[in-house]
C-alpha cells in the first residue's frame, strides 16, 4: 500500500498548518537544546521575547496589512496586559485561565472604544489618538502605585501554574506554554486571513465604497479589527509578564510601537511568514546577535540605526517587505532554470 | 418611515430567521451534489490505486513463470527502457549541442562536432552495455519456477479479491453516502417546518401592521384639511401613495417620490419622482453635474436625502422604505451597485473578489471563521463554484487567478459586472458602465447587459453618457437637468424631447 501512504504524506505537508507546527517545533528544539547545554540562556530569552513580539505584530498585522488602520498604541495595550496578569495571579490570587479571561473581556471594551473612534477619525490622526491613549496608560503605569509599583516595576517572583508553582528561574514551562500559545494565535490569524472576515476587511482597506456596497458594514469589521489586535497585545503583555516576571513603565514607551510597526513593515504587512522574518531582524538581530559584538556593547542605541536603515531600504525598494523579496527572488530563480534549460536542450522542436 | 416598535422589532427579528432558514436549506441542497462529486473523485482514485497494485504482483508471479534465459531478457528489455528514458535529456543536449555547432557553417568544427556526438553517445552506451552485463548476477534469476498452473489459479484469486473488495467498497460507499443523505434532507425537513412556522407567524404580524397603516392614512387625509404645513402633507400623503402603488403594481420594481438632496444650500437634486418598471432596462441621463450619480448614492444611501422616499420591491416581494437600511445592507434587499471608476479590491484575485461580492450571503459565525469548521468550508464551496459558474458564463475563467492591477479596463468593468450577480440582485444599477470603454468593446457590453438583463429577470438602471448606447438599450429613459426632471418616456420620445435638446445643445 505504498501509494496512498504517500499520498496522505504529501497532503499533510502541502497543509498549510504544518508550516506553523514545524516553527512552534524549532522554538520547542530551542529549549530543548537549552537544557542539554547547546545554547546559551540568553539566547533563548531573547528567542522567548521575540516570540511575544511575534504573537503582538501578528495582532498588528490584521490592523495595518488588512484593515487598513494605522494605530501607535500597541504599547500601552501589551503593557495593560502585563499589569493585569499581575494585578489578577500575584494580588487576587485567581488561576491563569481567569486572567486570560479577564483579559480578553478588557481587550472587548478597549478595542471596540478605539474602533468607534476609527469610524470618525481615518490616517495619521487616528494614529495619534491612538498614541495619545497608550501614553494615557504609560503614565497611569508611573503614577498608580498601588497597582503597578511606579517607576520601580512590578515583580511575580513565584507563579501558581496549573498546579505547579514555579520559581523565577523556572521558565522551561512558561516557555513551552508560550510557544503552545504562539502556535494557536498563528493558526487564527491565518483562519481570520482566509475567510470572508479577511477578505471584508481588505475589502474595506481597498476601497470603502465599494465595500459598503457589497455589504460590508464599516464599523463591524473596523472594530472587530481593533478587537483582535488588541486581544493579541494584551495575550502578548500577560505572557510576557508570565516569562518575565517583572515589568517596567518604560518598557512600553512609544519606541516599543515604532519598533512593531517596523517589524511588520520590513517582513510584509500581508503575510505571517514575513511578520516572522521581520520580527526576527527588528528584535531578534538585536537581542541575540548584535548584543554580543563590542562595538555595539559599548554604544548599545546605535542597533537603532541599522533597524532605521532598513526601514529606508525596505520602504524605497521593497514597499511589499522582505516576504516579496523573498518570493520575486523564488520566482525569478525558477526562470533562470527554465531559460538555462532551454538553452542546454532546446524549446520543444526535437 | 418605520417607527421601531415592538412589533417592528419582531417583525425584522422573524424575517432574519426566515432568511438564516432558507439559506440554510439551500445551502444543504447546494451541498449534496458537490458531496456526491467529490466523493465519487475519491473513490475512482482508489480504484485506480488497486488497479496498479494489482497490475503489479501479477506481472511479477508472471515473470516467476518464465525460464531464467527468459527472465534475463525480460530485466534486459525493462532495464534499456529505464536507462533510455534516464538518458533522454542528456541525448537531447548532445543532438542540441551538435545542430548548434553545425549552424555556424564551419565543415571543420562541424566535423568535430559530429565525432564528439559519437564519442558521447558511444559512452552512454558503454555505460549502458556495463548496467546490462551485471544484470546476470540478478538475485530474482536464481527464484524456482513458478508453474503455470499456479499462476493462473494466482490470477483467478487476484482478481476475484479484487472484484469482491471493489464491490465491498462499492457498497461501504454508497452507504456512507446514503447515511449523509438522509442526515442532510432530514435536517432540511427539519429547518423546513421552523420556516414555515415561522413564515406563518410573520404574514399574521404583516396583516395586523398593514391594517393599521391604512387606517392612519385615512387619518392622515382627515387632518391634512387642518394642517397649515400643507404641502409637506401632500408629500407624505404621496409617499404613502408611492408605497400603495408599488404594492399593488405588480409592474413597478422601485419608485422615487419628491427625492431632494442639497448638499450646504446647493440642491443637487430637486423634486425628483419617477417609478422604474420590472425587468427593464432604465436610463438615467442629462449633462454633466446634472445630479444623476447624486440620485445613485441616495437609493444606495450612501447619501441620506435631504427629503423624499423611495419604496423598493425586495427579493421576497416585501415593499420596503431604502432609507431604513444603512450602506451595507441594501445589497440583502437585492439592490448591487457598480462605480464610475472601477472600483475592485486591487489585493486580492479575480475569483476573491467574486467571494467579496457574495460577502452577505456568508452566514457562518465568526467563530465559525476562526476555526474554519465545515460549514464555513461547505459556504466556500457553494459559493465559489457559483463564482466560478458567473465568471464561465461572461467568458472571464481564464482571469480567475489575476490580480485586477494591469488588466485593461473593460475586462475589469466586465468583472465589476460579474461582481454584481454574484447575490442574484433583483435591481443592478451601473453607474457609467461605458464610460472609458471604445466603440467596439461599448456594443460587447451592450450585448451583456440585455444578456444579464434576460438570463438573471432582474431590473437594470443605468446612468451613461454615451447616448448610442442609452437609446439602443433603455426601454425608459428619464432626463435631468440641474436635479430637476425634464422628461420621462422612451427613447423616441426623448430623443425628440424639446427640452431634452435644450439642456444638451444650449438654448438660446
Amino acid at each position: 500500500m505504498m501509494i496512498p501512504i504517500r499520498r496522505q504524506l504529501k497532503k499533510w505537508i502541502h497543509h498549510p498548518y504544518f508550516g506553523f507546527l514545524i516553527v512552534a517545533f524549532i522554538f520547542v528544539l530551542v529549549q530543548v537544546a537549552n537544557t542539554v547545554g547547546l545554547l546559551g540562556t540568553s539566547q533563548v530569552r531573547a528567542i522567548g521575547l521575540t516570540m511575544i513580539y511575534f504573537i503582538i505584530a501578528l495582532g498588528f498585522t490584521l490592523l495595518l496589512g488588512y484593515a487598513g488602520l494605522a494605530s501607535l498604541g500597541t504599547a500601552g495595550f501589551v503593557g495593560f496586559g502585563a499589569y493585569l496578569l499581575g494585578n489578577v495571579m500575584r494580588v487576587l490570587g485567581l488561576p491563569f485561565i481567569a486572567a486570560i479571561l479577564i483579559g480578553i473581556l478588557s481587550a472587548i471594551v478597549l478595542g471596540s472604544l478605539i474602533g468607534f473612534i476609527s469610524l470618525r477619525i481615518e490616517g495619521m490622526y487616528l494614529a495619534i489618538i491612538t498614541l495619545a491613549v497608550s501614553e494615557v496608560f504609560v503614565e497611569l503605569f508611573k503614577n498608580a502605585v498601588s497597582l503597578t509599583g511606579g517607576t520601580d516595576g512590578f515583580r511575580i517572583p513565584t507563579l501558581t501554574l496549573f498546579g505547579r508553582t514555579l520559581g523565577i528561574l523556572d521558565r522551561a514551562p512558561v516557555y513551552f506554554m508560550l510557544t503552545f500559545f504562539l502556535l494557536l494565535i498563528m493558526i487564527a490569524t491565518f483562519n481570520l486571513i482566509n475567510s470572508p472576515i479577511g477578505r471584508a476587511m481588505l475589502a474595506i482597506k481597498n476601497s470603502d465604497s465599494a465595500g459598503q456596497a457589497m455589504g460590508v458594514g464599516l464599523l463591524k469589521y473596523r472594530i472587530l479589527a481593533f478587537v483582535i489586535a488588541t486581544i493579541y497585545a494584551i495575550i502578548g503583555g500577560m505572557l510576557y509578564m508570565m516569562y518575565y516576571r517583572s515589568s517596567i513603565p518604560d518598557t512600553w514607551s512609544l519606541a516599543l510601537s515604532l519598533n512593531i510597526l517596523a517589524a511588520v513593515i520590513v517582513g510584509g504587512s500581508k503575510s505571517i511568514w514575513g511578520v516572522l522574518i521581520g520580527v526576527f531582524l527588528i528584535f531578534g538581530l538585536d537581542t541575540m546577535v548584535l548584543k554580543d559584538i563590542q562595538f555595539f556593547v559599548t554604544y548599545p542605541n546605535t542597533t537603532l540605526i541599522f533597524s532605521g536603515a532598513l526601514i529606508i531600504l525596505i520602504v524605497m525598494f521593497y514597499p511589499g517587505g522582505i516576504i516579496k523579496l523573498l518570493v520575486n527572488t523564488k520566482y525569478r530563480i525558477q526562470k533562470m532554470i527554465q531559460s538555462r534549460k532551454e538553452y542546454l536542450y532546446g524549446k520543444d522542436d526535437l | 418611515m418605520e417607527k421601531m416598535t415592538y412589533r417592528g422589532f419582531l417583525k425584522r427579528y422573524y424575517r432574519s430567521r426566515i432568511e438564516r432558514y432558507m439559506f440554510l436549506i439551500e445551502s444543504l441542497h447546494a451541498y449534496l451534489p458537490i458531496l456526491e462529486s467529490n466523493s465519487q473523485k475519491k473513490m475512482n482514485q482508489s480504484l485506480e490505486d488497486l488497479k496498479v497494485m494489482q497490475q503489479k504482483k501479477l506481472d511479477h508471479a508472471y515473470f516467476l513463470t518464465q525460464d531464467p534465459e527468459k527472465r534475463l531478457s525480460i530485466l534486459k528489455e525493462d532495464l534499456r527502457e529505464k536507462r533510455n528514458q534516464k538518458y533522454y535529456w542528456t541525448l537531447r543536449a548532445i543532438k542540441q549541442k551538435r545542430k548548434r555547432l553545425e549552424a555556424k557553417g564551419d565543415e571543420t568544427i562541424a566535423h568535430e562536432a559530429r565525432l564528439m556526438e559519437k564519442a558521447a553517445l558511444g559512452a552512454i552506451e558503454n555505460k549502458i552495455e556495463t548496467a546490462l552485463n551485471r544484470l546476470s548476477k540478478h538475485p530474482s534469476l536464481s527464484k524456482p519456477l513458478m508453474e503455470k498452473a499456479v499462476y493462473e489459479a494466482l490470477e483467478k484469486t487476484l482478481s476475484d479479491a479484487w472484484l469482491n473488495h471493489q464491490q465491498e467498497r462499492l457498497n461501504r460507499h454508497q452507504k456512507r453516502l446514503n447515511q449523509e443523505k438522509v442526515k442532510v434532507s432530514k435536517k432540511a425537513e427539519i429547518y423546513q417546518t421552523r420556516l414555515n412556522v415561522l413564515k406563518e407567524k410573520l404574514t399574521h404580524l404583516e396583516g395586523q401592521l398593514l391594517h393599521e397603516e391604512t387606517e392612519r392614512l385615512e387619518q392622515l387625509s382627515e387632518k391634512k384639511k387642518e394642517d397649515p404645513t400643507y404641502q409637506a402633507m401632500d408629500h407624505a400623503i404621496d409617499h404613502l401613495n408611492a408605497k400603495l402603488r408599488l404594492r399593488e403594481n405588480q409592474d413597478i420594481h422601485l419608485t422615487l417620490s419628491h427625492l431632494s438632496m442639497s448638499f450646504a444650500g446647493l440642491k443637487a437634486v430637486d423634486d425628483l419622482s419617477f417609478d422604474v418598471k420590472k425587468g427593464s432596462i432604465f436610463g438615467l441621463i442629462g449633462p454633466n453635474g446634472a445630479g444623476k450619480t447624486t440620485v445613485f448614492n441616495c437609493i444606495t444611501q450612501f447619501y441620506k436625502p435631504t427629503s423624499g422616499a423611495i419604496y423598493f420591491k425586495n427579493n421576497k416581494q416585501e415593499v420596503v422604505s431604502l432609507l431604513d437600511y444603512p450602506v451595507h445592507e441594501i445589497i440583502k434587499q437585492g439592490i448591487v451597485r457598480t462605480f464610475q471608476n472601477v472600483e475592485l479590491i486591487w489585493e486580492l484575485n479575480i475569483l476573491d473578489n467574486m467571494l467579496v461580492g457574495a460577502h452577505s450571503l456568508y452566514k457562518s459565525s465568526l467563530l465559525t471563521q476562526l476555526l474554519h469548521l465545515p460549514m464555513l468550508k461547505r459556504e466556500e464551496e457553494v459559493v465559489k463554484a457559483k463564482a466560478i459558474r458567473i465568471l464561465d458564463s461572461l467568458g472571464l475563467l481564464s482571469y480567475k487567478d489575476f490580480y485586477p492591477l494591469g488588466l485593461p479596463y473593460g475586462i475589469l468593468k466586465k468583472i465589476e459586472l460579474a461582481r454584481t450577480l454574484m447575490t442574484d440582485p433583483q435591481l443592478i444599477i451601473l453607474d457609467e458602465p461605458a464610460a472609458g470603454l471604445n466603440d467596439q468593446e461599448t456594443k460587447a457590453l451592450a450585448k451583456t447587459i440585455k444578456d444579464i438583463q434576460k438570463h438573471h429577470g432582474c431590473t437594470i438602471f443605468l446612468v451613461e453618457h454615451d447616448m448610442e448606447l442609452v437609446m439602443d438599450i433603455c426601454d425608459e429613459i428619464c432626463a435631468i437637468n440641474f436635479g430637476k426632471k425634464i422628461a420621462i418616456g422612451t427613447p423616441r420620445e426623448i430623443q425628440s424631447h424639446p427640452e431634452v435638446r435644450e439642456a444638451y445643445l444650449g438654448g438660446e
